[in-house]
């Protein structure tokens, strides 16, 4: 379907300038937009935009993945260094590195969280990010960049933590009631070790 | 008379100007979109993390290609923006973004690839309507297919010309489609209490100050007043409803649209920057005509004295023909000049390009100039034209072109012919 579509408009296009191409075109791309919109699941390369449309649990849980430096200090993860993520994506990340990944499959994305924040922690000591960067497209979610100041109180980071939290809402849902935090994993990547918390 | 146009209800508008301006904003908005992002990171992400039911999206050579395809798309579309040779450079443009937005989704499929991808089907439409944009390089280049006699006919016609926008025609169903998708998949995944109650919406937003950390004191009003969450999701979901259903009943959409960029405005206001690129897409069904319209109307009518037999200056003239939304100039062909203009001593027909304004008569480079002035929207090129420097170079250049300008012929038919 993927190869279909290319391929069909490729072939469309080179004879755009017969109307029967063009309508073929547009039955066939306005079929599968609705179907798509309908059914709420892409069919690539076309999309949906059903956002914010699956009603959530009363308690909302989230996984948070912390960078770890050699002191046993904890610092929360800047999405900014492995883009395109940002939190609610490194969150579902995290939580398959809980729930789902084997132990290869967590040291490696282990090792891929460590290894960025190292580098991006030496951009940002280093003066960065570029200023080039300040021309881009603002984030979408404008949480908080890690600074040259914060990072100077950390050794160099060698491990991830996985903290689940779990927040619950006032009956009335007009504030947060609790926010618990619960440590469910550490990927040592210098010791190359893995260690499943059950702190229940 | 509509801040918004339903282009399905009358795709056909009086100027080209809105899609003129359209292409130039949307080929802008997606070149930046596209230059800033990391493509050459993306293939660094562990290969246990994809989306599954795009898994085979997931290949390391599609990984590999894309800092490549960047800068491919991005020349692309700098052809697109100017209105280059526009069935090929948008179609591929879109078609080599669109992959990439697939490739990129493998990872994360976050609400700023999928604008993106509406992005890209807008660049598809406008592939596929190529010859309706009749302000582009494109449309100066086909003037070579037309006779010289052809093209003083059209400079010379009177008013009521008329343009097809089918580009946007069908950009704005492809956008109602999926504003009634965003309400769709909320009556379709949930009872319809969850929403109405308004706790949904609250626990969305105290969720994200929650997580991301930041306090958003714009959100305070919906948990003071419970009515304002209800409100939120009927107001949301009858704006996202209304616009398809304005768009095929024909209706004005004016209402609706602004209802769309309330609800985005909101948004940012409680949860930060989400669906920013929503804006721009909704943007290009702003009437923009009718304020370039309003703008140029400032000009008092000129008449426009110019060498008819002249293939080169004849087809500099035709992008200013479908500028001219007031019809504020009148174009005299230099065999056919009115008696009135063509007996002034300070007239000079040799110039090359007389023009007539309020009394006064600007020739050669300063005609340019004031053509130029004339439109408004180019009032800072006026400016620097009008510059000591600039000016003496433009005359010596414009004296050259006008000396030269009897071997700039058409080659079209007639020329041949003649």
């Amino acid at each position: 379907m993927y190869v279909l579509f290319f391929l069909g408009t490729l072939l469309c296009l080179g004879l755009a300038h017969r109307r029967i191409a063009r309508q073929v075109w547009l039955a066939g791309f306005f079929s599968t937009l609705l179907a798509v919109t309908l059914v709420g699941m892409p069919l690539m390369p076309v999309v949906d935009m059903h956002k914010f449309s699956e009603p959530n649990d009363e308690e909302r849980t989230y996984y948070e993945v912390r960078i770890v430096d050699t002191a046993g200090n904890e610092l929360e993860f800047d999405d900014r260094a492995t883009p395109p993520t940002v939190g609610s994506r490194t969150s579902t990340i995290a939580g398959d590195m809980v729930a789902e990944y084997d132990d290869a499959e967590r040291m490696a994305m282990g090792e891929f969280f460590v290894s960025n924040a190292i580098e991006y922690r030496a951009e940002i000591e280093s003066g960065g990010p570029p200023v080039s960067e300040r021309l881009q497209p603002p984030r979408y979610v404008d949480d908080e960049r890690w600074t040259a100041d914060e990072l100077g109180e950390y050794e160099a980071f060698e491990a991830v933590r996985v903290y689940e939290r779990t927040i619950t809402f006032t009956d009335d849902t007009t504030a947060v009631e609790s926010n618990t935090e619960r440590l469910r994993l550490t990927v040592d990547v210098a010791d190359h070790t893995i260690t499943e918390h059950d702190n229940t | 008379m509509s801040a918004f146009v339903n282009y399905f209800a009358d795709d056909s508008r009086s100027s080209p100007f809105n899609l003129a301006v359209v292409r130039v904003l949307l080929g802008a908005w997606v070149l930046w979109r596209v230059v800033s992002l990391d493509w050459g990171f993306y293939g660094e992400w562990p290969d246990h993390h994809v989306n599954d039911p795009i898994a085979y999206l997931h290949q390391d050579v599609f990984f590999a290609l894309l800092p490549y395809q960047q800068w491919v798309v991005a020349a692309l579309l700098v052809s697109f923006i100017v209105g280059y040779k526009i069935r090929w450079t948008g179609g591929l443009a879109s078609l080599l973004l669109m992959h990439m937005l697939a490739v990129k989704s493998t990872i994360y499929l976050a609400g700023t690839v999928e604008s993106l991808f509406v992005c890209a089907y807008f660049i598809l439409l406008f592939a596929f309507f190529h010859e309706d944009d009749v302000l582009s390089v494109d449309a100066l280049l086909r003037t070579r297919d037309r006779s010289l006699d052809q093209l003083n006919a059209f400079l010379t016609e009177g008013p009521n010309r008329v343009y097809r926008l089918r580009a946007l025609k069908w950009g704005l169903v492809v956008v109602g489609l999926l504003y009634l998708g965003a309400a769709w998949g909320k009556i379709m995944n949930g009872p319809l209490e969850i929403w109405l109650s308004g706790a949904e919406l609250r626990q969305d937003v105290l969720e994200a100050q929650e997580v991301i950390g930041v306090d958003r004191p714009l959100a305070a009003p919906i948990f003071e007043f419970e009515l304002l969450g209800w409100i939120g999701f009927v107001g949301t979901a009858l704006v996202q409803l209304s616009l398809l259903v304005a768009v095929l009943l024909g209706l004005p959409i004016t209402l609706s649209v602004l209802g769309l960029l309330g609800f985005h405005a909101s948004v940012i206001a409680m949860l930060g920057l989400y669906f920013i690129d929503m804006f721009l897409v909704l943007s290009l069904f702003v009437a923009w005509d009718v304020g370039y319209r309003a703008i140029a109307a400032d000009s008092n009518d000129a008449e426009l004295v110019y060498d008819d037999r002249c293939g080169f200056c004849v087809r500099s003239l035709y992008l200013f023909k479908h500028l001219d939304i007031n019809d504020s100039v009148r174009f005299y062909s230099r065999s056919d000049v009115p008696t009135a203009v063509a007996d002034r001593d300070d007239v000079d027909l040799d110039a090359g390009l007389s023009l007539v304004r309020d009394g006064e008569v600007y020739g050669g480079y300063e005609a340019l100039r004031q053509l130029l002035r004339q439109f408004r929207i180019f009032a800072p090129l006026t400016l620097v034209m009008g510059l000591s420097p600039v000016r003496a170079v433009g005359h010596r250049a414009y004296e050259y072109l006008a000396r030269n300008r009897s071997h700039r012929s058409v080659s079209g038919p007639e020329t041949n012919r003649s």
